[in-house]
């Protein structure tokens, strides 16, 4: 649905953004993971036509974003990781103003707006200006306008931070009922919330892709190769320490290892997260515990 | 260590360079443009500094204080600032310390600028060192004093307007207490003005006065305002920031919290989307007005703009001059607002909108999602203009509703007409300006590049910084046309064929600068472009043509008028004395006789014109050479000097030596013509005193008509022009000095005799000086002829007029006053030009002409003025006018006399003389109103004249900087006016009339044409011969003596 092309993204300072990124993201929601810098914000921008890569080519359907740009913005719902929004204009002044940015005619307006206000539980607070909302309203009124129309192509950063676990799993949720003949583009830290979500998994590092597949295909690598322990033994040779968390204040450490690596390590389930990790251990990214 | 930590954040802030760099740019073109002291480098140098400090420090305070003051709410570190261990008391003192510092900084590069541009550094370093510490110190620390407490309790917008009321509050002040900066400042309330003295927030009342040579009386109140000021700022800022730290916690921010939850149960519903088409952009056009008219400080910027609007308008509408009303009219009212402070505020307030429409989304942090909607740019762009044009529309609606209520108020009929043309007219140009703001909004992804952009629009059109830089034009001013208000005489006849080819020129710059903006516009985010691959060549298109049409208007308005500019003018002039400087001393034929033939076509503004001159050879020598040229302002005329070859020519100069075949012997009379059409530019208002227009026509000859020899009034006089164009020195001498001996070298009468056959519409009537011959019918067309009986002074006028006039006859002579017959002040005319004839008869001299004119005439810059047997009065002030309930005396009455005594003085003595100044002409004649109005109106009038001329005479002598010249070597208005009308109520009182009298039959008997011409220094000799010993001494320190500070 969505084809990249060599994509490559050099910012003033010398940072090289993008690295000749190809690659084609099915519909359906398609998740994108990678630490801090890894250049998620730069694509999904550079996607959705805020800025434009030094070269290559975006493929949406049958659009060429590059020369039509426009033709894209009509099909696209974007959700920026950082938003501020208009003083003095309510909720649903606000939604109505990017309505029509969008080309809702007045009775579709009129009706998607009561339904995605109602849709995340701001109805209420309609007339209440948006500047004056909490994080979590805030958030909640950006996935509303992202909504707005019919977006084909939905690209969302970071959407769930600031939200509470349930308004979390309503998110989810909702994501999962309207990525159907969709592509939702995704990124966020929380890899459980990609894990059962998308199907489709990309992992960047310092700007390029170190691997893309479905989730399936990432953990099978992984399988009975991931084992939990509560110390890490003296000898690490053939262990990569994926990660290293605590439980009840005691640490608990999952590795990655083709055998057992002491008598006390657990075989455990692999996780997108172990998958996820891994990756960046091979791609000399950071080392949870090493 | 937290001021220096400050320092750091300060210079990181492009704001803060922003008002360093500004301010230093004013500086400079004000150095270089505002003359005002000739012989006082100091005090012309404090003063600058004055300007400087008064125009911009308040502004910078109001640009600085955000960015210092509400930083941590506008960018929401409050929180994370607050946490830290530095006490508020501490941080709002370092803040407030570094605001005060940065607005020294700022004053002190402005005043550097300002002392680098002074010719001579002689003394100013001190004067700068003393007004930095007394002046620009304290205005700091009262200036910062007030933003801290405007910023614990109003927000950053409404503190902008709080700043920007305190500037003009200031300014208005200022303008009422005679503050010589300000053009037309008098001090209206001598109450107010002593308040001020001690009062004046900034000092400057009392230290301008202290400049005028007060400095004894004043300096205690400077000392005592300095001290109270500096002290009660210093006290006030520390206290505000002690009750700030125990007054103001950290204040919540109120956030709406919610329990409630995205809903699950919910399913979202997709809705089709479609193109934007036009009802959606009249809904976000809507919803944006709504939006900048939603916030406060907008609204209130609109109702306070209609106010000050009412508030001009009915205090100024009825006022013609002192003690002089007249019933408004929807002009007048208009007028006073509409052409200098509406555009001035209307493109600070569309400077304004435009920021707040461009910038709205990057501010709120909200572009990227703006820009990920399929709205096209380029309707984001011209959306945009439409906004702002809307809020214009608002303005000019506003300025319409408040001029409504001012006429209300003066009880003037309503013309809608007047309204649309003056609103609609100056609306255009302002429209021009805000499109460009707007291009610029959306072409420049750096809000203080599109800051910077706007503020040099802004310095392009309000300052003369083009001049400076040595590149005057009238293209480099966006969006000015030369439209001139209308007057109830003529409407906008003067400058209405102007406006469209300029306005069509510049709404097509704006147009194509929109059209840029859309092909590069960042969507309102401060993004980089996104640009589709489509190439964008045909963008050239549009600048080609604008480029063009630019060109086009350029090549016109040169060929309208060959020096359209200073530096051009003053090339011309530099090259002329370089070239023909020789022509000086060289004899010349002098022109005895001019017959002229002139044919008006006032509907088609073109006059032809065909000339034969009668030259005579006055010398005792012959005369092989002559130079005929014209004016360089003009293309050269069509010249035929029989028997005579052209020796060599200066096309670049009009002038033209030829060489007689056979030398002009002494006595000897020689004739050539002249052939020239005169053809009413279409680019330039009428200005000057040559014109043809379908509602009247005036061509004076001066400079219209050829010259022969060496012309001294084309020589530069400023002594900085000549040095930069390598002329030599230029001193004049006063006449006081100059013509001290009874014989020294005299100048000579040019006088002629003129006979004019003009022709013109059968609606209209042609008019000259002289007799009136002839008048022959043809058709369509009229023709007169005038003959003058006897020579008059050579500066011959042609007039063609509707035929609107009362006549009557005095002792023979012919009174004509051309206006309106139902014009209820005919009488009063009449009765003043009878009443001047009637005096000079009785007690100098007859009139020497059988005829005399009043001619009431349109806005062009003059109120009266006198040509030989012919006067003209300002419509307005002598038709429309009527004293006011407090006047003393009739203005028109006085004007009239004035104009009527320059047949004497002036036409008839007064000239021939060039190097004399302006007693005999306008000193003389102000003895005249003295003595004719004190003849009709009783003494009580002449002394409520006094008593005006006197106070005048007092307020422009306050604003004086040096002493002044002595009464006969004048060239101030004030005092060749003012200061005579009391200096000539002293010598009446003291010697009488009969001296003065006397002394002026002497003038006549001994000076008046042919005798050789008179000096403002053989009055004066011959009123010292009349009076008696004992007025000796006052005679001199009236006449003679220069006036001390």
């Amino acid at each position: 649905m969505l084809t990249l092309k060599h994509l490559n993204k050099r910012y003033a300072d010398g940072t090289q953004a993008l690295k000749n990124i190809s690659v084609t993201f099915p519909s359906g929601m398609v998740g994108l993971l990678g630490p801090n810098g890894a250049g998620k914000s730069t694509l999904m921008r550079t996607i959705a036509g805020l800025q434009q890569p030094d070269s290559g080519n975006i493929q949406f359907a049958d659009i060429d974003v590059l020369a039509k740009p426009q033709a894209l913005l009509q099909q696209l719902g974007y959700l920026p990781q950082h938003f501020g929004v208009y003083p003095n204009m309510s909720c649903r002044a606000l939604l109505e103003h990017i309505a029509v940015l969008k080309g809702l005619t007045k009775p579709a307006r009129r009706e998607q707006i009561e339904s995605l206000l109602a849709l995340t539980n701001l109805t209420k607070h309609a007339k209440k200006r948006v500047s004056t909302f909490s994080g979590g309203m805030r958030q909640r009124f950006g996935i509303a306008q992202a909504l707005l129309g019919d977006p084909k192509l939905i690209i969302m950063d970071e959407p769930t931070a600031g939200l509470d676990p349930l308004e979390r799993e309503n998110l989810n949720n909702l994501l999962v009922s309207i990525s159907q003949q969709r592509l939702l583009l995704l990124s966020t830290h929380i890899v459980e919330d990609i894990e059962s979500l998308c199907q489709h998994v990309a992992i960047m590092h310092q700007g390029e892709f170190q691997q893309f597949a479905d989730v399936g295909t990432l953990i099978a690598p992984l399988t009975q190769r991931v084992w939990q322990l509560d110390a890490l033994p003296d000898e690490l040779q053939d262990i990569i320490v994926l990660s290293k968390t605590f439980r009840h204040g005691h640490s608990v450490f999952r590795v990655f290892s083709e055998h057992a690596p002491c008598a006390q390590a657990q075989p455990v389930v692999a996780t997108l997260q172990d998958a996820y990790f891994l990756s960046l251990h091979q791609a000399g990214g950071q080392h949870v515990a090493g | 260590m937290l001021l220096a930590n400050e320092w750091r954040f300060a210079l990181r802030q492009p704001l803060i360079w922003l008002g360093l760099l500004l301010p230093a740019l004013f500086a400079f073109t004000l150095s270089v443009g505002m003359q005002v002291v000739e012989d006082d480098a100091i005090g012309h140098f404090q003063l600058l500094l004055i300007a400087q400090q008064m125009m911009s420090l308040p502004l910078i305070c109001a640009g600085f204080t955000p960015v210092l003051l509400y930083r941590d709410s506008q960018w929401q570190m409050d929180e994370i600032i607050h946490a830290t261990p530095t006490s508020l008391f501490r941080r709002n003192l370092s803040r407030l310390l570094v605001l005060a510092s940065l607005l020294v900084t700022s004053a002190l590069l402005s005043n550097l600028v300002i002392l680098f541009n002074q010719p001579s550094l002689s003394g100013l370093f001190s004067a700068l060192f003393t007004y930095t510490l007394f002046y620009s110190v304290p205005a700091a620390l009262l200036l910062t004093t007030l933003a801290q407490a405007v910023s614990l309790r109003l927000s950053a917008g409404v503190s902008y307007l709080l700043f920007g009321g305190l500037w003009m509050g200031y300014l208005y002040l200022a303008s009422l207490t005679g503050n010589p900066i300000l053009a037309g400042s008098t001090i209206s309330s001598e109450l107010l003005y002593a308040c001020m003295l001690w009062l004046d927030p900034f000092g400057i009342t009392a230290h301008i006065k202290a400049l005028n040579g007060h400095s004894t009386d004043t300096s205690l109140a400077i000392w005592m305002n300095r001290l109270l000021f500096t002290a009660s700022a210093a006290v006030g800022g520390v206290w505000l920031c002690q009750f700030a730290a125990v007054k103001r916690a950290i204040k919540s921010r109120r956030e709406r919290e919610s329990t409630d939850v995205l809903q699950s149960s919910k399913v979202y519903k997709a809705v089709s989307t479609q193109p934007p088409g036009f009802s959606h952009l009249l809904t976000l056009w809507g919803q944006t007005v709504r939006h900048l008219l939603s916030q406060r400080i907008n609204i209130v910027l609109l109702l306070g703009w209609s106010v000050l609007v009412f508030n001009t308008a009915a205090s100024s509408a009825a006022y013609v001059e002192p003690f002089s009303i007249h019933a408004a009219s929807s002009n007048d009212a208009l007028r006073s607002y509409a052409f200098d402070m509406l555009p001035l505020l209307g493109c600070v307030l569309l400077a304004w909108w435009a920021w707040q429409i461009g910038r709205r989304a990057q501010r709120a942090h909200f572009a990227e999602v703006l820009a990920a909607t399929p709205l096209r740019s380029i309707w984001l762009v011209w959306l945009d203009a439409l906004t702002l044009a809307t809020m214009l529309a608002l303005l000019l609606l506003l300025s319409a509703v408040g001029t409504g209520f001012a006429e209300l108020f003066l009880q003037s009929s309503v013309s809608l007409q007047s309204y649309g043309v003056a609103l609609g007219a100056n609306g255009l140009s302002l429209l021009v300006i805000g499109m460009l703001f707007i291009a610029l909004q959306h072409s420049l992804r750096s809000s203080a590049l599109a800051a910077g952009g706007m503020a040099i629009i802004l310095l392009l059109k309000f300052t003369p910084i083009m001049a400076w830089l040595g590149m005057p034009h009238t293209l480099w001013n966006p969006g000015w046309t030369p439209l001139q208000p209308a007057d109830d005489f003529w409407g906008y006849t003067a400058s209405a064929q102007a406006f469209w080819p300029y306005m069509r020129a510049w709404l097509l710059f704006a147009c194509t600068a929109l059209i840029f903006a859309s092909a590069l516009s960042h969507r309102g985010s401060g993004l980089p472009v996104v640009r589709s691959t489509q190439k964008t060549y045909w963008l050239a298109l549009p600048a080609l043509l604008c480029v063009g049409v630019f060109w086009q208007l350029h090549l016109q308005l040169t060929e309208e008028r060959p020096l359209y500019n200073s530096v051009k003018r003053e090339a011309f002039k530099a090259n002329y004395e370089k070239s023909l400087g020789q022509w000086r001393d060289a004899l010349q034929p002098v022109i005895s006789h001019i017959d002229a033939r002139i044919d008006f076509y006032p509907e088609a503004q073109n006059a032809e014109l065909a000339l034969r001159y009668t030259l005579t050879n006055p010398h005792s020598k012959p005369i092989r050479d002559i130079l005929i040229g014209r004016a360089a302002f003009y293309h050269a005329a069509e010249l035929a000097v029989p028997d005579a070859d052209i020796l060599h020519s200066y096309p670049e100069l009009n002038q033209t030596i030829y060489r007689l075949r056979v030398p002009m012997q002494p006595g000897e009379t020689r004739q050539f013509s002249a052939a020239f059409s005169y053809q009413q530019p279409e680019l330039w208002p009428v200005s000057g005193q040559q014109f043809v227009t379908p509602a009247m026509s005036y061509l004076r000859s001066v400079p219209l008509i050829p010259t022969l020899g060496y012309q001294t009034t084309y020589e530069l006089t400023d002594e900085h022009l000549r040095a930069d164009h390598g002329l030599p020195l230029y001193k004049k001498v006063p006449p006081s000095m100059l013509f001290a001996n009874a014989d020294a070298p005299r100048g000579s009468y040019d006088w002629i005799t003129l006979t004019s056959t003009l022709s013109t519409n059968r609606d209209q009537v042609a008019l000259s000086q002289g007799k009136l011959t002839d008048h022959q019918q043809q058709g369509e067309r009229h023709t007169y002829t005038y003959q003058t009986r006897s020579p008059i002074r050579a500066i011959p006028a042609w007039f063609s007029l509707p035929a609107l006039v009362t006549r009557s006859e005095h002792n023979g002579v012919n009174l004509n006053v051309f206006v309106d017959p139902a014009s209820a002040a005919v009488p009063l005319h009449m009765q003043a030009m009878t009443d001047t004839l009637d005096w000079f008869a009785q007690n100098l001299a007859p009139y020497r002409a059988s005829q005399l004119n009043l001619i009431a005439m349109p806005e062009i810059g003059l109120s009266g003025y006198a040509l030989p047997q012919l006067i003209l009065i300002n419509h307005d002030h002598g038709f429309r006018a009527h004293p006011n309930a407090k006047a003393g005396f009739d203005q028109r009455y006085r004007r009239t006399v004035h104009e009527t005594a320059h047949q004497w003085f002036g036409h008839d003595i007064g000239n021939g003389e060039p190097q004399d100044s302006a007693f005999l002409i306008e000193s003389l004649a102000k003895y005249v109103e003295l003595v004719v109005i004190e003849q009709r109106y009783g003494q009580q009038a002449m002394q409520a004249l006094v008593d005006y001329e006197q106070q005048r005479f007092d307020q422009a002598h306050r604003n004086h900087f040096g002493p002044l010249p002595a009464m006969v070597d004048a060239s101030k208005s004030f005092q060749q006016y003012s200061q005579a009308t009391v200096v000539f109520a002293r010598l009446r009182k003291e010697l009488g009339d009969e001296v003065i009298l006397n002394a002026l039959r002497a003038l006549w008997q001994h000076h008046s044409y042919p005798n050789p011409p008179a000096n403002a220094m053989d009055f004066v000799r011959y009123i010292q011969e009349f009076a008696g010993e004992e007025h000796q001494k006052l005679i001199e320190r009236l006449l003679l003596e220069r006036t001390e500070e």
